[in-house]
């Protein structure tokens, strides 16, 4: 250690802990500077900084910069793993009905968050520093694809990992995130905070995948409503001045329209999600009455004509090779005037009114799915945030949560940026953003709100019993075939067959 | 000596500990989870070893599985048939005085440069009649544009024609080196006793190199088994299993799943298989060595 001088000694001291670590050698400039960083506060002398800074690099002074990096180091962060000031609130014991004004009780919180790559978390992200400045926390959401954030949420999730703060609560596995209990149960914060939260303003079909036994696992920010968007020109010219609002006439459309040059008919090739909207329209279902009877009912007539028939609209009535699309892919058709109608959640279909990508997007319009004669059964997802069971910073990540899903962020997002597919009534019902949304006259936050509250009716609790991934990916594979010409009644006896050894593998005791 | 040798072994030794953290230890807890019903969703099926071949059992019944072991052996013997013919071919045009040698040497490099979920999605495109260049020009000479990732009987060929343009670089450096350093005696000799080219390389230089020839095979085949990206980006397996290798389906049933016992025994499965093919293919190639004096 070098000789203290005349100066006042130094000390450096962590920030908001109320706690001094003495140094534990001259301070030098390098080490003022971490100490800075730190958000320590540092009394160095002048002099002394720079009669250090000129001084030549030594093994000695290596070692003691290293020590002094490592060991405030690791007290910085044993003092950040415990709440910085104080015992942040149990979930369930602070007074009902209390609203806590926006805290910053956890400033200096970093969240890490994962979702799939859409609009609201790009606009969340440009947010961040306003929700920084409110509360201290400081988040950046990491956006991918599709298929790798549900991978990621996956293995995060089962291996009880505390990686993430918040992740996306996907729809496609919500039965086995929520059936698993990887995700916590939100309902103790969201009794704590009822005003804040506001749970009536969630559509009823926006919150069902996420509920069980009482408990709800999720805050959705993303709901996925089936829905068309089609080229109004093209079906004015032959002869449709609206959508066809039956299956059958939907393909007599198909027929009236399709030509080499422009596909009547694109998808993406998820096939679990698109076909339950002709199975149900034919009287079919995935299980004889989900969640509790899962007899599975692929062989049944409404299920072979369904496939049937959606395997013609993709293989006649589809561009070559449509039935290997991507959303990008089908998103991609539509904009370059090589498709007319794209059956999709509204979440995809709003690309395609994106005037700089696409080459139509005034010729566009939407218009409700149509119906079989059955009725009317348009799919719906809704995706949201979760907090892992694992997560370390559950208080700060529901803080985010409530944030990011309140409806003047929802709000503001939707009418600054390209995002309709909104999840609180109150948004949806705001004229302003009904106007911002209407696509050539047609109230597209009605039709997105009619399908929340009709999706809330119970035909989707084939979607979220846990083994739904399983038997979707064979159901892939099913229609896939279809569409490849294997006769429907074929590919869905052998779909029913597999389907008991699914459920039979994931523990599901069913009669055969 | 004995020092000596115990110095060597200590030197070693932390390679060895890494080798084994990262190699070996994976690998008897992937064999261990193999005896379980492991899925990740349901937690009172972790390390239960009541029923050991409980997840094996489950392969024996397993459509899927079979079709995907006969999908993963078609593709196999179609790319590794594939590049060694094309390797030789360009690693014996190479072989010549050209003076471009060198350069084309560099460009048939390429393919096999490129990372394979770009050269998955260049092939993607190629194949997708919409927004294909080629199947552009197919349509203005009259020809049909086929979407060959969308018909069952061509998306296996596609991946075939997609892994061979990727890989066959790799047959070709491997022959080359192996051309460069035969001996020019017998080629000589079969050369004055009036042997043609062709007979030159039938009955010359390909007893030659058949050992190479045999280990690159074998190479492309360990290889093959581990075929992924192409069929993730290309074809997601499809359609329906048409491509869908053993490979891509253990995948699907750990990380889609969850069924970490069931992915586990595909790959152990898998393991063995690929340790008895090499065995028997090293055993018939130290059998049909051809000894030059």
């Amino acid at each position: 250690m070098g000789p203290r001088s005349r100066h006042e000694p130094f000390t450096l001291w962590h920030w908001g802990s109320g706690r001094a670590c003495r140094a534990l050698a001259p301070p030098d400039y390098h080490t003022a500077a971490f100490c800075r960083m730190q958000g320590g506060g540092v009394n160095v002398s002048q002099e002394r900084i720079q009669r250090q800074a000129s001084s030549t690099l030594t093994r000695r002074w290596l070692l003691r910069s290293i020590g002094l990096g490592v060991i405030p180091a690791w007290a910085i962060a044993a003092c950040a793993g415990a709440s910085p000031v104080a015992v942040s609130p149990t979930p369930g014991t602070a007074t009902a009905g209390t609203t806590p004004a926006p805290t910053r009780r956890f400033a200096g919180t970093t969240l890490r968050i994962a979702t799939v790559s859409f609009v609201y978390s790009a606009a969340l992200n440009k947010l961040a520093p306003e929700f920084e400045s409110r509360t201290g926390i400081k988040f950046e959401i990491e956006q991918a694809g599709f298929p790798v954030t549900l991978e990621r949420v996956n293995l995060e999730l089962s291996t009880g990992g505390g990686s993430y703060d918040v992740l996306q609560m996907i729809f496609a596995i919500a039965g086995k995130i929520v059936g698993a209990g990887w995700a916590t149960d939100l309902m103790p914060f969201i009794e704590r905070d009822k005003a804040e939260v506001e749970l009536d303003d969630f559509p009823k079909g926006a919150l069902a995948a996420f509920r069980k036994d009482g408990s709800l696992y999720a805050l959705p920010w993303l709901a996925d409503t089936t829905m068309a968007a089609y080229r109004k020109d093209l079906l004015e010219s032959a002869g449709y001045s609206t959508f066809p609002k039956t299956f059958d006439e939907l393909l007599e459309a198909a027929a009236k329209t399709h030509s080499p040059e422009t596909a009547f008919f694109v998808t993406q090739n998820l096939w679990n999600w698109h076909w339950p909207n002709w199975l149900q329209g034919f009287g079919g279902d995935f299980f004889r009455d989900p969640p509790g009877d899962l007899y599975p009912t692929f062989d049944t007539d409404a299920a072979v004509q369904s496939a049937d028939m959606m395997g013609r609209l993709v293989r006649e009535y589809g561009p070559a090779g449509g039935a290997n699309y991507s959303n990008a892919e089908a998103i991609a058709a539509v904009q370059q005037g090589r498709a007319a109608v794209y059956i999709d959640g509204l979440g995809n279909l709003q690309a395609t009114l994106n005037k700089e990508a696409s080459r139509v997007a005034d010729k566009m319009s939407f218009a409700a799915a149509p119906r079989g004669a059955a009725g009317w059964f348009p799919q719906m997802s809704s995706h949201g945030f979760l907090i892992p069971s694992g997560a370390k910073n559950k208080e700060a990540a529901w803080e985010f949560m409530k944030w990011s899903t309140s409806k003047e962020t929802m709000l503001k997002i939707a009418l600054q940026e390209n995002y309709n597919a909104a999840t609180r009534i109150s948004v949806l019902t705001n004229p302003e953003f009904k106007e911002k949304y209407k696509v050539a006259g047609v109230d597209v936050a009605q039709l997105h709100l009619d399908v929340q509250e009709r999706a809330g009716e119970g035909y989707m609790a084939y979607r979220v019993v846990p083994v739904f991934s399983a038997i979707g990916s064979r159901v892939n594979v099913a229609l896939s075939e279809v569409i490849a010409k294997r006769p429907a009644k074929e590919a869905m006896a052998a779909l029913q067959k597999d389907a008991f050894d699914i459920l039979e593998k994931a523990g599901v005791k069913v009669q055969r | 000596m004995r020092r000596e040798r115990g110095q060597h072994l200590l030197l070693l030794l932390p390679g060895l500990v890494v080798l084994g953290l990262t190699t070996l230890l994976p690998a008897l807890f992937v064999l261990a989870t193999s005896l379980t019903p492991m899925d990740l969703a349901r937690p009172e099926t972790f390390w239960d070893f009541d029923d050991p071949g409980v997840s094996y059992g489950w392969l024996l019944r397993d459509a899927r599985f079979h079709n995907s072991l006969v999908v993963q052996a078609k593709l196999s013997v179609a790319t590794v048939v594939l590049q060694i013919i094309l390797g030789l071919a360009a690693a014996l045009a190479l072989n010549t005085r050209l003076r471009m040698r060198n350069t084309l040497r560099m460009i048939y490099m390429v393919p096999m440069v490129i990372p394979p979920v770009v050269a998955a999605i260049a092939w993607k495109i190629l194949f997708t009649p919409d927004v294909s260049f080629p199947m552009w020009l197919l349509a203005e000479f009259g020809l049909p544009q086929i979407p060959w990732l969308v018909m069952p009987d061509l998306a296996l060929w596609a991946i075939v024609i997609a892994d061979t343009w990727q890989w066959f670089p790799f047959v070709l450096l491997v022959l080359f080196a192996a051309l460069q350093v035969l001996p020019e005696e017998p080629i000589e000799a079969a050369k004055i006793d009036g042997a043609g080219p062709i007979q030159v390389f039938w009955h010359v230089v390909l007893p030659l190199l058949a050992p190479t020839l045999f280990v690159v095979a074998l190479f492309r085949l360990i290889d093959s088994v581990k075929a992924f990206p192409l069929i993730y980006i290309m074809t997601s397996g499809g359609p329906g299993t048409t491509t869908e290798v053993t490979n891509y389906y253990a995948y699907q049933q750990g990380f889609v799943f969850s069924y970490i016992g069931s992915a586990s025994a595909m790959t152990v499965t898998l393991l063995v298989g690929v340790f008895l093919l090499s065995a028997v293919a090293m055993r018939v190639l130290s059998r049909s060595q051809v000894a030059y004096e």
